[in-house]
């Protein structure tokens, strides 16, 4: 198959999951299209040096983390401490929720994807690299091979991400 | 049996090699309870976890013009490509011009003395170019692991580039004013406006380049900051 045909056909197969790492890790719109343009052109370059034997799942999100993971580290971390809409919206929902309800429960959805990539984006690069993968439903075994880790530290990493987020997520 | 000599404690007798195999290591067996850390109730972590990932996999995202994509690809792909082609074209021209002027034409020695150190700059530039976009085109292959050392790595070749040419332009402003004067006074035209117009043209380049300089170290810093979190 040619380059482009298959560029393409991975490009559209995987466009979900490139997208939903992305604004894990960037909140500006226009630096998401770069983002996604950037990972496009890496794609580009590694087709001729992908095994056949390889997930391509797994290797394209492998280059998605490395262009993200270097993105991170070269932008000044800008996360909001001011209380939001968001933050003022779960305020006054919490007057009325039941005790079992956690706030991040109670808010509706759009509110509680904004919120849950508010507080992602929050946490420690290797957090985010281990809980975006998750939340897009990867095995361990997936996860290990993508970040090339051994699955016992994904598990590590995952939980810690895990009590990190939802105490961020509880925190409000 | 001793707990401590359980095999399942086997790991804690393994000397740590890397920074990954301490992590593990230490995290299940040998990092003591802290009375004070804010504890989690699990069951709180996994009963939100089955809401979170639905929430993250039904996210709205922009569908992308696929063939927008591939042509906008291949385009950034051939620009990239066509400007190293143009670096390493036009210094292999500049050497054949020294070899032509000399052997062929017998050029002015001012000339020849500018084209040859204008050729072995040039290799420089190229060399450098050379490694740092094979780095940069090779980011699929590196470790994700090691990806903050890896930038750090490519900003530090980029700053040392970017080192070069501001060395460069310093090595240009006695080369270029001496060839012009040479040049000028042979042909017997006035000296004032190429002077100032090569000179200006060093030092927009200079101002260009230090600009980048400032922020290739700024963008260093952030990286160094970013790993010893």
């Amino acid at each position: 198959m040619k380059n482009h045909t298959l560029f393409r056909q991975w490009m559209t197969e995987h466009e979900k999951l490139l997208r939903h790492l992305i604004i894990g890790f960037e909140a500006n719109a226009a630096l998401q299209d770069e983002l996604f343009q950037d990972i496009a052109l890496n794609i580009w370059r590694a087709l001729p040096s992908f095994r056949q034997d390889a997930s391509v799942k797994t290797f394209v999100a492998r280059i998605a983390h490395n262009v993200l993971a270097t993105h991170v580290a070269k932008t000044v971390r800008t996360v909001k401490t001011e209380p939001n809409s968001d933050d003022d919206q779960q305020g006054h929902l919490s007057d009325h929720i039941s005790e079992q309800v956690t706030p991040y429960q109670a808010l509706d959805k759009d509110q509680r994807q904004q919120r849950l990539l508010h507080c992602i984006r929050q946490l420690k690069l290797n957090q985010q690299q281990v809980i975006t993968l998750a939340l897009e439903g990867m095995s361990y075994q997936e996860i290990s091979e993508v970040l090339v880790i051994t699955i016992n530290l994904v598990g590590v990493r995952l939980q810690r991400a895990k009590a990190a987020l939802t105490t961020l997520l509880e925190a409000g | 049996m001793n707990e401590e000599n359980s095999p399942l404690n086997e790991k804690s007798k393994v000397s740590l090699q890397t920074k990954s195999q301490a992590e593990t290591t230490l995290d299940v067996t040998s990092l003591p309870k802290r009375s004070d850390a804010p504890t989690l109730d699990t069951s709180v972590v996994d009963e939100q976890w089955a809401a979170m990932t639905q929430d993250w996999q039904t996210q709205p995202f922009v569908k992308t013009d696929m063939s927008a994509l591939v042509k906008q690809t291949k385009r950034s792909m051939n620009r990239a490509k066509a400007l190293l082609a143009f670096d390493v074209i036009g210094t292999v021209f500049l050497l054949l011009a020294v070899g032509y002027g000399y052997f062929i034409k017998q050029w002015q020695t001012p000339t020849l003395i500018y084209l040859g150190i204008a050729g072995f700059l040039s290799i420089l530039f190229v060399c450098y170019e050379i490694k740092i976009r094979l780095a940069s085109w090779r980011l699929f292959e590196i470790n994700p692991e090691n990806i903050i050392e890896n930038a750090i790595a490519n900003c530090q070749a980029s700053i040392q580039y970017i080192k070069l040419i501001k060395l460069s332009c310093y090595a240009l402003i006695p080369l270029m004013n001496w060839y012009i004067v040479e040049i000028v006074t042979l042909k017997e035209k006035p000296l004032l406006f190429p002077l100032l117009l090569s000179n200006s043209f060093i030092l927009v380049m200079f101002l260009i380049t230090h600009y980048f300089h400032v922020k290739k170290n700024k963008e260093l810093l952030q990286i160094k900051s970013h790993s010893s979190e």
